[in-house]
């Protein structure tokens, strides 16, 4: 569980998040959505403990994550969050193997389970024909699939996706929607950007916020 | 988080990008190869100069008796009786050699077989040197002169300078006229001054008939000497040594026959200003390469930006990226100065060796050059490294990875 209390963030004097409260329950699907400056993607770094807050605090599992230092930051974003890109950030001249490799080499796995659990995922987003490909050869669509691969091989509880479906066309987004679902009702929470409504209608939650501040917060039916 | 596992995927990236890698690898060896020639041969050309300077050199000598027409060398070398000559301290006179004429800093020393005299050496002070040989004259108040030695074979007119007659305590014409006794070790020479050259060291040996002139000129230059080898017709030794009793920074002209050649003048003029440029060029270079190391550092981090992210993403610590990044640059710069030193160092070997082929001019190898120049090198690196790793570590990876991966393609 997620408890965000009083969190505010301020670039200079610009005020991005207004002292925001939430809460997401395990096992959630919440949809962030607003326009550009709203401060959704900064929400969502700063729930994923990739940014910092100005004040405010939040909660992860009962754990306090304000006041952690690099290392213990580091290993919650580690042990915990699973993060997908609208831009994927997959590297170019790795094949979709390697990409996927990375946290698994980083947690510690061992050769023989790592390739086993790279086959696994990529089966689930249906890419296992091509993990041996290049990254910089595959499609928007194929290329955020290998990206939600890469954000649940360590199997974190829970998936942080800023705009996933934003660099991709309507039915390649659909594909990626159904996948985020999936992962949800595997039980992971999801907590996704995005600008499209469309694409929150998948969520069980819809936030919306409006220059810092949350403006409404409903449940999808 | 293990950091051998951080080790190994950072070693994995750096295999998959190895093109850009060795794109750095190369521009920095390059950068290197450039400057450390072009310090290394600054440095070479500063020890010829400090040689030259030192006397210990014939490199600007023999530069300017390439000008020599062949019946020149040829009239030059012809004369065996001047074999050797000396500078200063330096020895390079052979026991054998019939004359032995050395011009030093402040002293003079010729050795001239038929004269009987075996060595003659006055300082502008009238002070003899070294100690077995000593000056002495019939001083105008004394009685007897003092003597020393034997054989007095020869009555010669003797012009002596205004500085040896002044430190003397005599008024140059006062001394004109008087018998003098010049006595070297065993052997003295009997004579009568018959002038003092006023602000001049000149001093003739006219029993030799070698016409040997040597004195220094205010009407040139106050530090330009010159050398008159008119009727000096020695070997190619004597060339060679003649390059070494060039004074101390001075521009020196030679006469041959009917020619004079100025050449030293300015071959040690191109040789002071080509050292100095250089010297100026290699610290250009040095900032230049600094500007570089610095653009391919950013160029790596942007090309890497990514794989930090995805490290970040993944739980690794900022000051474990930190390290890595640094000890990514800091190797590679070690790595390409090191094939860097090691080329321009078989560059100047090579250049040795043809130099000294071709024109029998030799450089010392500028260890000291290499000695600072590589831990400065590595200094630069690391700080240039340390400034960079810094900044990404204070503006980038502090903020959240979407600024730093917006750094990337």
């Amino acid at each position: 569980m997620i408890t965000v209390n009083n969190l505010t963030k301020t670039y200079g004097k610009f005020n991005a998040l207004r002292n925001i409260s939430l809460e997401i329950n395990d096992g959630e699907f919440v949809a962030i959505i607003g326009e550009s400056g709203s401060g959704k993607s900064t929400l969502l770094n700063i729930i994923g403990q990739i940014d910092f807050p100005s004040s405010g605090e939040i909660i992860v599992d009962g754990e306090n994550t304000v006041g952690l230092d690099d290392k213990e930051t580091a290993k919650l974003r580690n042990s915990t969050f699973g993060f997908v890109f609208q831009a994927f950030y997959l590297e170019p001249t790795y094949t979709v193997y390697r990409n996927v490799e990375i946290p698994l080499i980083l947690k510690g796995m061992k050769r023989k389970d790592r390739k086993q659990r790279i086959e696994e995922v990529l089966n689930s987003v249906d890419m296992q024909d091509k993990l041996k490909n290049k990254a910089s050869n595959l499609s928007g669509g194929e290329m955020q699939r290998v990206a939600i691969a890469r954000a649940i091989a360590n199997n974190p509880p829970i998936i942080i996706a800023d705009e996933p479906c934003g660099n991709l066309d309507t039915k390649n987004g659909d594909v990626v929607m159904r996948l985020l679902r999936d992962l949800h009702e595997q039980g992971k929470t999801i907590l996704m950007v995005t600008h499209s409504y469309e694409h929150s209608k998948w969520a069980d939650r819809v936030i919306k916020l409006c220059d810092g501040k949350i403006v409404s917060d409903e449940k999808n039916n | 988080m293990k950091i051998s596992n951080i080790l190994f995927v950072s070693i994995q990236n750096i295999l998959h990008k190895k093109r850009a890698y060795f794109k750095v690898l190369v521009g920095f060896f390059l950068v290197f190869l450039i400057n450390f020639t072009i310090i290394f041969y600054a440095g070479s050309l500063s020890n010829a100069y400090k040689a030259f300077e030192n006397g210990n050199a014939n490199y600007a000598m023999i530069r300017a008796l390439y000008n020599f027409s062949d019946e020149q060398l040829s009239e030059l070398i012809s004369d065996s009786r001047i074999k050797s000559i000396r500078y200063g301290n330096r020895q390079y006179l052979d026991n054998d050699l019939d004359i032995d004429i050395a011009f030093g800093k402040n002293n003079l020393s010729i050795t001239i077989e038929e004269s009987n005299f075996n060595v003659f050496y006055v300082n502008k002070n009238g002070t003899v040197l070294p100690e077995n040989i000593s000056l002495a004259f019939k001083e105008k108040t004394a009685a007897e002169p003092i003597k020393y030695g034997r054989n007095i074979q020869n009555t010669e007119d003797v012009i002596i300078s205004e500085q040896i007659a002044e430190s003397l305590g005599i008024l140059p014409d006062d001394i004109i006229g008087e018998r003098i006794k010049i006595v070297c070790g065993e052997y003295e020479l009997n004579g009568v001054v018959c002038g003092v050259l006023d602000k001049r060291i000149m001093y003739t040996y006219n029993w030799c008939s070698s016409d040997i002139i040597c004195y220094q000129s205010d009407e040139i230059e106050s530090n330009v000497y010159e050398i008159s080898l008119k009727n000096f017709i020695g070997n190619e030794e004597l060339i060679e040594n003649i390059a070494k009793m060039i004074p101390e920074g001075k521009g020196v002209s030679y006469w041959f026959g009917d020619y004079i050649i100025n050449k030293i003048q300015v071959v040690e003029a191109q040789e002071e200003l080509c050292s100095k440029f250089l010297s100026f060029m290699s610290v250009i270079v040095f900032f230049v390469m600094c500007v570089y190391v610095g653009c391919n550092q950013f160029y790596l981090m942007r090309k890497n930006s990514v794989f930090y992210g995805l490290l970040k993403s993944n739980g690794v610590s900022n000051k474990n990226i930190f390290i890595i990044h640094f000890l990514e640059l800091f190797l590679l710069c070690l790595f390409s100065l090191a094939l860097g030193v090691l080329c321009s160092v078989g560059i100047l070997f090579v250049l040795q060796y043809a130099m000294a082929n071709a024109f029998s001019i030799s450089i010392s190898f500028p260890f000291l050059s290499l000695i600072w120049s590589i831990p400065l090198f590595i200094f630069v690196g690391a700080v240039l490294s340390c400034l960079l790793t810094l900044y990404i570590y204070l503006h980038i990876l502090k903020k959240p990875p979407i600024h730093l991966l917006n750094t990337g393609r």
